[in-house]
Parts: structure tokens; C-alpha cells; sequence
């Protein structure tokens, strides 16, 4: 038998791991096709940390404005309730990028929350989403109960769990942005809006500012059941706030 | 055949300059991005972030990596500014591979610890730092390199062969990191009709997220030519990227082209630092031949100016 030395032994692991890494970001860099989705098993240990998704605006590019609103309702002094306003909170993360060479990197947090918000709301059944849509404004559900009745209808366990946590903390986030607004007000309930503004059609581009105004397709909006204020820490309140008072 | 390939692997470590050049970019990109958040950093990784922890909890980034999910306050504040200053030493080469393997440690940290931050930038940051870590990117253009060159050779730890096959095989992974982002990206892109009818940029161009100056540059954005020049470069250039790499003029050519559409990226769609990521690496295609030579340039100016002077 050959003797190998340990010089040899160890370009050959490291060129047999390099070259497996190599072919293993190939198949999973690529859009979907046979060998890659054969491979998948085999490709897995990339995620987290080597996940590949390229898309990079395609195959089709962001053609909306998307924004996340918020709205509470409270207790008056009088002992009616009423509702606030609602807070397009959005925009004020947008300020860190308009005009800006370097934009901050919390402009887009609720743009990044909005795609991920949608997709587990949507995949909920019709009636999970009528149940999760329907909670009543003067006493909304505990997280636990409105688990409980989704779980009734005959929903998946984990898409309730994807559901609930990207609802708990949209929650939270619409919690301190209203406190924020409105710190004396002791809020009953929450939500939030997922509004999606088409731009301009590339045919109407060239019109007047007027023109263009016009010609944009109707935003689509969703509005979000009813949902327990969920305070955050009196240091993630304050964060909130001092965030809202240098971009509004 | 073999032994070329042996040799080309175990004797000595290439594309030393564009190495040094892409650990300058990054360590440039680390501490400077977390200092133009300063300001709203709070917000962005700390306190003002706890609101995700439900969504944060349920993604499969190891315990390890929590450092900054644990810190509030002063604490970390120092853990930030300690991630600028490793970001800067590693951008001059200051004890280099600890200095990669520590901002990565905490750039990731603080990475994790907002799922809603992170960008397509960071992710090539994150995979390329790692492979850095295995190459020898201090060896030109360092604090290190200048420290070497006073106290002479030091006997390395590992033998030559064994750190110029990982540093040789990192600088594989890394090239072929970016290749695959490029083409990956180019695929995706010939799936989709406003792609190949040439309208594609637009469209982002037209949002409050990705068009910064959308409001002062509409004219432009309305032009059918700057749309269909900038959609079609985008295509060929990242589709045809590793084909151009053959061969030196087209590798020259293709580096412009590429660079050229990243700033124009970075500054007209408000996303530089994933731009800047991007630039840093193609900067290994560069040959050392190429950077010696813009190397001794500067150094014929720099000689001329003090003479006029």
C-alpha cells in the first residue's frame, strides 16, 4: 500500500471540502431546476449562513411602494373609546433614505417586515384568515386564545406559529410607535395596515407630475384584526420614541 | 497536469494585492456603516429592535452569535464601538487574520440580532469575511506587512504549503462566491418578461425605497433609452461576468462595466454599502501584476508632486 504523507492527506481534504462547497453554492445559487432541487438535501448545511438568494430584484423588481401603518384605540376620559389616528410608520423610516447617499439601514425595516407579514398571513386558510381578521376591538384575543382558535379550524400548527410571531411582534412594534405618539393614552387594542401603492405604469412616465399622479393603479390595503397593545421595555419605548421625534 | 495544479496550489499565495485591497474594503465597510448609524443604532440592533425577538427566536442562527441580542445600553454602545475598531484594524492590517476573525464574530452579532436589517450586502459580506479569514489578506499593504518587513522573517506556526493551499483555496471560494451572485442573479433575471423587454429598472426607480432621488431625477428615470441601456447592461454584464473573466482585455472591460453598475446601484437606488461589498471583491480579479503596476503609478506621482513642490 502507498504510504501517504500528512502533507498530501491535507490538500486532499481541503481540496475535496473547497471543491464540494463550490459545487454545493452553485446548485443552490441558481433559480430552481432539476439538479439543484435533486441535490437539495445534500445542499441544506448552507443555510443560514452560505443561503444563497440572489434575486436582486428579479425576476420581478419591487413595483410598489409598501408600507406598514399603525392604529390604536383607547380609553377618553370620558370612558368612551376611541380610535387614534393612523401612523404611516413607513414614512418615517424612509426618512433615513430620501435624499440620502448613504441611507440609514433602519429605512427599511417595515419594507423588510411587509413581505414576510403578507406571506404568513396568506398562508392561513379562508377561515383562519376571517378568525385572525375578526377580533373584536373592545377586548381582543389573548395570543394563546387566538392560537387556540385558529388551531379549531383545522390550520396547520406551524403556519399558526409562523402567523403568531410575526403578528406578536408587528404588535409590539405598533405598541411603542403609538405609545410613542401618544404616551398618555392608555391603548385597548392595536393594528396595523399592509398598504401596497403600484408606481406609475412605465407607459405613463413622460406626463406632467399631475398626469402621473393620476395614472397610478389604486393601492390595495389590508387591515389587520384587533390585537393586545404588547408595551416593549421602558428602554425599547424610549428608543422607539427618540427614532419617531428625529424622522417624522 | 496534477502537479501543475499541485504546484499552483501548495507554492505560492495569489492575488495578494486584490486581497489586501478587498480586507481595506471591507474592514471600510464595517466601521464605517456602523458609524453613519450612530445615530439610530438603538433602533436599528439594539433596544428599539427587541420587538422582533419572536421572529429573531425562530431563526436558526447559533446561541453564540447573541452578544448584542444580551446588551442594552452602555454595554452596548462598547460592543459597537468595538466592532468599529476591529472593522478599522482590520481595514489596515493590524494583526490581520484576529482582526477578520473578531469583526466577524461581531458583525455577525449585531447582524442577527435585527432579522429585518440584514440586506443582500451583508450576505456576501458575511461569506466572504469567513473565507478571508483563511487567506493571507495581511500580507500586502498592512500594518503588518510593514511590521514583517522591520523585524524580518518570523518562522510561521503552519507550514508555508499548508497556509498557501488555504489561502489559494479561500481565494477560489470567494472569486466563484461573486461569480455565482452575478450569474444566480442574471438567471433570475431572464425569467421575467420587464427584464428582457428592457423596462426592469424602472420600476424600483420609481419607489420611495429604492429611488432616493427620485423627485429631483424623474426626467432621467423617464428616459426609454437610460432604462433599456442600464436593464440590458445589467443582464449581459452579470450573465456573461465569468465568460469575460477569460481572457485579460474582456476581464479589464468586464471590472469597469461591473463597477460602473454598482455605483450607479449604490447611489441611484440608495444602497451603497451592498454596492461597496460587491466592488471589494471583484477587486481580487485585479492581477497583482495590475495593482503593482497602479502601485508604482501612485508612487511616480507622489514623487513628482513632492519634487514640483
Amino acid at each position: 500500500m502507498p504510504r501517504v504523507s500528512l502533507r498530501s492527506l491535507f490538500i486532499a481534504v481541503a481540496v475535496i471540502m473547497a471543491g464540494f462547497q463550490l459545487v454545493a453554492v452553485t446548485l443552490a445559487a441558481l433559480p430552481p431546476n432539476r439538479y439543484s432541487d435533486a441535490a437539495a438535501p445534500r445542499t441544506s448545511y448552507l443555510a443560514p449562513y452560505f443561503t444563497q438568494n440572489w434575486r436582486l430584484f428579479a425576476p420581478s423588481p419591487v413595483a410598489e411602494d409598501r408600507e406598514v401603518w399603525f392604529q390604536g384605540t383607547y380609553t377618553a376620559a370620558d370612558g368612551s373609546v376611541k380610535t387614534t389616528a393612523w401612523v404611516d410608520w413607513t414614512a418615517v423610516e424612509l426618512d433615513l433614505v430620501q435624499h440620502r447617499l448613504v441611507g440609514g439601514r433602519a429605512g427599511y425595516v417595515t419594507s423588510k417586515l411587509y413581505g414576510p407579514l403578507g406571506q404568513a398571513y396568506r398562508g392561513l386558510g379562508t377561515a383562519e384568515r376571517e378568525t385572525a381578521d375578526e377580533t373584536p376591538q373592545d377586548s381582543p384575543p389573548r395570543w394563546a386564545q387566538l392560537r387556540a382558535d385558529l388551531l379549531a379550524g383545522g390550520a396547520s400548527p406551524g403556519r399558526v406559529s409562523t402567523f403568531l410571531l410575526y403578528e406578536q411582534a408587528t404588535a409590539r412594534l405598533a405598541t411603542d410607535v403609538l405609545l410613542s405618539r401618544w404616551p398618555d393614552r392608555e391603548l385597548t387594542a392595536v393594528r396595523y395596515r399592509l398598504r401596497s401603492a403600484p408606481v406609475v405604469p412605465y407607459e405613463s412616465r413622460s406626463g406632467t407630475a399631475a398626469e402621473r399622479a393620476a395614472s397610478r393603479p389604486e393601492a390595495t390595503e389590508r387591515d389587520s384584526g384587533w390585537r393586545r397593545p404588547t408595551p416593549g421595555t421602558a428602554a425599547e419605548r424610549r428608543t422607539v420614541a427618540s427614532f419617531d421625534r428625529r424622522h417624522r | 497536469m496534477i502537479a501543475l495544479a499541485m504546484g499552483w496550489l501548495t507554492r505560492e499565495k495569489h492575488s495578494t494585492y486584490g486581497l489586501a485591497v478587498t480586507r481595506m474594503i471591507l474592514g471600510f465597510i464595517v466601521a464605517s456603516q456602523l458609524l453613519v448609524n450612530w445615530f439610530d443604532r438603538h433602533y436599528t440592533w439594539g433596544d428599539g429592535a427587541v420587538w422582533t425577538q419572536p421572529v429573531r427566536d425562530a431563526k436558526s442562527w447559533p446561541s453564540f452569535l447573541g452578544l448584542f441580542e444580551q446588551l442594552g445600553g452602555v454595554a452596548f454602545d462598547l460592543a459597537y464601538l468595538g466592532t468599529i475598531v476591529f472593522g478599522v484594524l482590520l481595514m489596515i492590517g493590524y494583526r490581520t487574520r484576529g482582526s477578520a476573525l473578531v469583526t466577524l464574530f461581531l458583525w455577525m452579532s449585531l447582524y442577527v440580532s435585527s432579522p429585518f436589517v440584514g440586506s443582500g450586502g451583508d450576505a456576501v459580506l458575511r461569506m466572504v469575511l469567513l473565507y478571508l479569514c483563511f487567506t493571507d489578506s495581511g500580507r500586502r499593504w498592512s500594518v503588518d506587512a510593514r511590521l514583517g518587513k522591520r523585524r524580518g522573517e518570523i518562522r510561521p506556526l503552519v507550514p508555508e504549503w499548508a497556509s498557501s493551499t488555504l489561502h489559494n483555496l479561500a481565494t477560489v471560494l470567494i472569486i466563484h462566491q461573486v461569480v455565482m451572485v452575478y450569474v444566480g442573479s442574471a438567471f433570475w433575471k431572464l425569467q421575467s418578461a420587464v427584464w428582457k423587454d428592457g423596462t426592469a429598472v424602472y420600476y424600483p426607480l420609481q419607489t420611495d425605497a429604492y429611488s432616493p432621488w427620485h423627485d429631483l431625477l424623474q426626467p432621467v428615470y423617464a428616459f426609454g433609452p437610460v432604462i433599456s441601456g442600464a436593464t440590458y447592461t445589467a443582464i449581459v454584464v452579470q450573465l456573461f461576468f465569468p465568460l469575460l473573466l477569460l481572457y485579460r482585455p474582456s476581464r479589464f472591460v468586464a471590472l469597469i462595466l461591473i463597477t460602473g453598475m454598482h455605483l450607479g446601484i449604490g447611489i441611484f437606488m440608495g444602497i451603497l454599502y451592498f454596492s461597496l461589498v460587491m466592488i471589494a471583491v471583484d477587486m481580487i480579479l485585479v492581477s497583482d501584476r495590475s495593482w503593482l503596476r497602479a502601485e508604482a503609478w501612485v508612487r511616480s506621482r507622489r514623487r513628482v508632486t513632492v519634487d514640483t513642490l
